[in-house]
């Protein structure tokens, strides 16, 4: 190499159109099932993400006037999901699944929980819409509160999320899975619905939390658990079955987060 | 494709990729398919609506930086009938089929093709294994200029390569 080099002409297979992009959710509070059927979203328009950035959770004002303590600080990025306004809606029910129909519920509120509802896969691909060239994965995203109006020419809502875990991208001829077991109290050994892929430490912000034996994560959401707890020790993987130490209390619902290979 | 050859390749590809869904998927296979405008003779002897495809023109240049440009190519593909072969309904069915498989970006980019470059045919070809990309397409243009019992349109493909 040497800087006389010229470059080749920028070829398709290395330009990401997003017109090709597959957009796909998988919803976190779905009954238990290895895999976890992902929801393909239609109408997006666009999805923008923000660098990891240190928030401060809560500031504790101390009794003796010192300065104030920050507690459960953590790493966040932002983004927006741009979307088709009546795609939008749909999308909404389907993240909150909340059956928003006449037979179901007629009202839909605008409001959104603080805990994480999806992971979002962008699944980028040639203009055939077959040759994978990778994917985008936004693990355990958080919408924000929000609202959105009306527009004279078609109408594009941004909805805007948050996520406190790493965004991470997948190669070429992997995808995401999400397999969800339901935990009895006596089961140590759940099998996998895939051989998981091995994962690059992120050795990020965020590192600690993925990046678990090849798994991005392993939850344990107990009975009444609100989203469920990340675990780090007391599991391991053998082949494509998942083992802990310990067997998940009854009426848990463990949750973990992997890639495979597309060409199963 | 043979960067030296280019106009040639990229109206190879289309003109076997037509010939391909000439031969194996309706309604294409009731059309007869030429390469370039057809000439009098053949226009005088049709017996099926033709669908023509005409060499690329460059139409634009893709840059990044310390290299060689991408091209953007147009490519125009017209339909020509008259009475005999189906008149302005066939014609339109033709137009339709057209926009309806550029349209599907998946159908025009897997369909699979032998293509021949210079002496070496290579089988099992798509537009995307080719490094050909369609954008868009615009039309059908009617033109007026034939006699009154025909009918000619055209269609602009704008692609990558």
């Amino acid at each position: 190499m040497s800087v006389k080099d010229q470059l080749e002409a920028p070829s398709p297979d290395k330009t990401v159109n997003g017109s090709y992009t597959l957009n796909r959710i998988f919803r976190l509070e779905t009954p238990a099932a290895a895999p976890v059927t992902p929801v393909n979203i239609g109408g997006i328009r666009e999805i923008t993400a923000g660098p990891l950035k240190p928030r401060i959770e809560r500031q504790v004002f101390l009794k003796n006037g010192d300065e104030p303590v920050s507690l459960g600080s953590l790493n966040v990025y932002s983004g927006k999901i741009r979307i088709e306004s009546g795609y939008a809606v749909l999308f909404l029910s389907t993240l909150l699944g909340n059956n928003w129909t006449p037979a179901g519920n007629a009202a839909m509120p605008m409001f959104f929980p603080d805990i994480p509802l999806a992971v979002l896969e962008s699944v980028c691909r040639r203009e055939d819409n077959e040759t994978h060239l990778f994917s985008k994965v936004y693990q355990d995203i958080v919408i924000k509160n929000f609202n959105f109006g009306s527009s004279v020419e078609n109408e594009i809502v941004e909805i805007p999320f948050y996520s406190a875990h790493d965004a991470f991208l997948l190669c070429a001829g992997t995808e995401t899975v999400l397999d969800k077991f339901a935990g009895d109290g006596e089961t140590t050994e759940f099998a996998l619905s895939a051989t998981p892929l091995s994962l690059l430490d992120s050795g990020g912000f965020n590192a600690a939390d993925w990046d678990f034996d090849n798994l991005v994560y392993v939850k344990i959401k107990e009975q009444n658990g609100l989203t469920g707890t990340r675990q780090y020790g007391g599991i391991s993987v053998n082949g494509t079955t998942l083992i802990f130490d310990n067997p998940p209390s009854m009426d848990s619902e463990v949750s973990v987060l992997y890639a495979r290979s597309t060409a199963v | 494709m043979r960067a030296d050859h280019i106009l040639n390749d990229i109206l190879n590809c289309f003109v076997t990729l037509f010939e391909q869904l000439q031969s194996d998927t309706p309604p294409f296979t009731d059309w007869q398919i030429v390469r370039e405008y057809p000439a009098a003779t053949v226009l005088d002897n049709m017996t099926a609506l033709i669908i023509y495809i005409k060499a690329p023109v460059l139409a634009g240049r893709r840059r990044h930086q310390g290299g060689k440009c991408g091209l953007d190519f147009e490519i125009v593909i017209g339909i020509r009938n008259d009475k005999t072969t189906g008149g302005a309904e066939e014609h339109a069915v033709a137009a339709s089929a057209m926009l309806n498989l550029i349209n599907d970006s998946k159908a025009v980019h897997t369909k699979t093709f032998n293509v021949q470059f210079g002496n070496t045919v290579y089988p099992g070809q798509t537009l995307s294994l080719q490094g050909i990309r369609v954008l868009d397409i615009t039309g059908p243009f009617r033109n007026v200029n034939v006699n009154e019992d025909e009918f000619n349109s055209e269609f602009r493909i704008r692609l990558q390569t």
